[in-house]
């Protein structure tokens, strides 16, 4: 990474040519993801990757409770890298038949925001996104989520170590949620 | 003109169970008919104790499409009543969970205790005549009982105790409800829409052994490890059995015997899986007998009538809440016992959540076929077309000196789908409670 640890202020915005290479990463992972090139996807990430979509209850803003985590509330994803596989390997079964014939996905990404973080090797990147999910003939989800991901420089690359996924519905109003985003 | 009776709802499923109309997947009329005679009577799943376990806890559920509020109130005894105030019909609580003394209606500020009965109305003596009495306006209260710590509501003071009306599934659900420490829900629900009729999930759970090889196909080859001797329908589960009980509950099991039982957990919660099974069998031998240790070294699938449903060795507990005859939505927990260590506690929760959560890799199939199953019947000529659950017909019904209840193998058997189709259609041809009782009496087991 350009500049040394002492001149970089965790929470501080990273420059243009930086955010450029951060902003074609998530643009990228989109296409990939859109066009179904799991495994090149899975590449961008590092072996110790969380994946994370917490479910997100109405409570009553008074309400004190903890805020929700992996370990005391419920997720629809709390994935490490062995779960991310088997969902990879499942599609590769060709036995899926839930995604044949394939859906037509599309994802929108937008807002993005990178910052340093105290990790000279690490950035947290907030992004926003909009999956369009059309299947069968005429099944539509249209899907809304913020994502706070953490990239990390591994020999040279970018990769994904953290994504949290704040996803907008509660009840989640399409028969699944069976999409990364 | 008077409108023409469409159909006599006695005639929608033939007697044996093993023949339904389409219909009941599909009307408008037959599910209003359903919400009264069945949801609005039958003991359904609210809680948890461990969900509202505090003094003033309090969640938000559904009882067929009414919603209710479930609290422990300061005395520590769980209430439930409608939530939609007396006054002009609002949601009184608009939180799925929390903490809390009163229920204050957003409307006019009307406030109920956790009995459901109004603590205070604002200004009332000044704007209310002297004879109003405010215990005509408490909210209509839901007959709430609990079956080791798992509670549930009835609205029908008719029905048998929840015991009762358990029957024999209450034996059987001591086989890990009743282990040392009994069992608990981890909460929240996880919560999808599905455009699915609600019966079609329930028995899909209560007997339907047959689908997993098929359906699941792709994700038993990626992780079904002990579960792969079932892909592709190659073979029916070893020593597998069904059982189907009086008030139309049941299930499959498919016992491990010497081995760990086929399961789905992966790694690290696998081996902590097995051997919490394997140290906890004795335990279990020694509590409740032979039987019941041979069924806690099972895997199973099942359902109680109507709308709740469970796998053990998945460990998923789920209700399909009804949203029109062509919509549910499907509320997921996990259980687990309560004195497991936390590790495997949340690997458990991971573990459901991953195969049978909202993107859980074997529950978006099931999703799909329901759908399906559903959505076909918009052509009227294939309304027409009767459904077909006949598989084991005949075999049902083997007397067993030691388990309760009608059981029938092999585990592939539509026995307890047809059975809980007949409690249905008790249920929906039934006046009241003492004809459902006298019927299912003789019925259960012919």
């Amino acid at each position: 990474m350009s500049g040394g640890a002492s001149d970089i202020k965790p929470g501080s915005i990273v420059p243009l040519d930086l955010h450029y290479v951060i902003q074609s990463f998530l643009f990228k992972e989109a296409r990939m993801l859109d066009e179904e090139q799991f495994r090149p996807w899975q590449a961008t990430l590092t072996d110790d990757i969380h994946y994370w979509l917490p479910i997100r209850e109405n409570r009553f803003r008074k309400d004190r409770r903890p805020e929700p985590t992996p370990e005391n509330s419920s997720s629809v994803y709390n994935d490490d890298y062995t779960d991310i596989e088997h969902r990879i390997m499942r599609f590769e079964t060709g036995l899926a038949w839930i995604e044949d014939p394939p859906a037509r996905v599309r994802r929108v990404v937008s807002n993005i925001e990178a910052e340093y973080t105290d990790d000279d090797n690490e950035l947290n990147v907030f992004s926003n996104i909009i999956l369009y999910r059309n299947r069968r003939q005429d099944e539509e989800a249209w899907f809304v989520a913020a994502r706070r991901d953490r990239l990390r420089m591994v020999d040279g690359q970018w990769k994904l170590a953290r994504r949290h996924i704040v996803f907008d519905q509660h009840v989640v109003l399409d028969e699944n949620l069976s999409v990364f985003l | 003109m008077n409108a023409i009776p469409k159909f006599n709802i006695g005639d929608l499923v033939r007697p044996d169970g093993g023949i339904q109309d389409r219909r009941i997947y599909w009307d408008e009329d037959v599910y209003q008919m359903e919400l009264e005679r069945v949801f609005a009577r039958s003991w359904l799943f609210l809680a948890q104790d461990s969900l509202i376990a505090e003094k003033g806890d309090f969640l938000t559920t559904f009882m067929g499409q009414d919603r209710v509020i479930v609290t422990r109130g300061q005395d520590g005894k769980v209430r439930a009543f409608l939530n939609s105030c007396s006054h002009r019909g609002n949601i009184i609580c608009r939180a799925d969970s929390g903490n809390a003394k009163n229920f204050v209606c957003n409307y006019h500020g009307w406030v109920f205790g956790s009995d459901g009965r109004i603590s205070d109305i604002p200004l009332k003596d000044e704007i209310y005549p002297k004879e109003f009495d405010e215990n005509n306006v408490a909210l209509k209260q839901v007959r709430v009982e609990s079956y080791r710590g798992f509670i549930f509501g009835t609205f029908d003071d008719n029905a048998p105790s929840l015991t009762d009306y358990l029957g024999e599934m209450a034996w059987y659900f001591d086989t890990f409800m009743d282990a040392p420490g009994g069992a608990e829900l981890l909460g929240p629900p996880t919560k999808v829409r599905i455009k699915a009729n609600w019966k079609f999930f329930a028995e899909n759970f209560i007997g339907d052994f047959y689908h997993a090889g098929w359906t699941h196909a792709a994700a038993i080859k990626t992780v079904g490890g002990p579960l792969m001797a079932l892909l592709g329908n190659q073979a029916t589960p070893q020593g597998a059995i069904q059982f189907a009980t009086k008030y139309g509950h049941g299930f499959n099991a498919a016992p491990g015997n010497e081995e760990v039982y086929p399961h789905i957990h992966q790694g690290h919660i696998a081996e902590m899986w097995e051997d919490w099974v394997r140290s906890r069998v004795p335990v279990i031998k020694d509590r409740l007998g032979d039987e019941r240790a041979l069924l806690y070294n099972a895997i199973w699938d099942g359902s109680m009538f109507p709308n709740t449903s469970f796998l053990r060795g998945i460990d998923t507990w789920k209700v399909w809440q009804p949203r029109g005859p062509r919509e549910l939505e499907v509320w997921t927990w996990t259980i687990v016992e309560r004195d497991m260590p936390e590790e495997l506690k949340r690997g458990i929760r991971h573990t459901n959540e991953k195969t049978f959560g909202v993107a859980g890799i074997l529950e978006g199939d099931d999703g799909e076929n329901m759908e399906g199953n559903t959505n076909t019947s918009e052509g009227w000529v294939t309304r027409q077309e009767p459904l077909n659950a006949e598989m084991g017909l005949g075999w049902e019904n083997l007397e067993s000196e030691t388990f309760p209840s009608m059981m029938s193998e092999p585990g592939d058997n539509e026995a307890a789908q047809r059975n809980f189709l007949r409690m249905w259609h008790t249920m929906m041809t039934s006046e009241n409670w003492d004809e459902i009782m006298a019927r299912r009496t003789t019925e259960h087991k012919k």
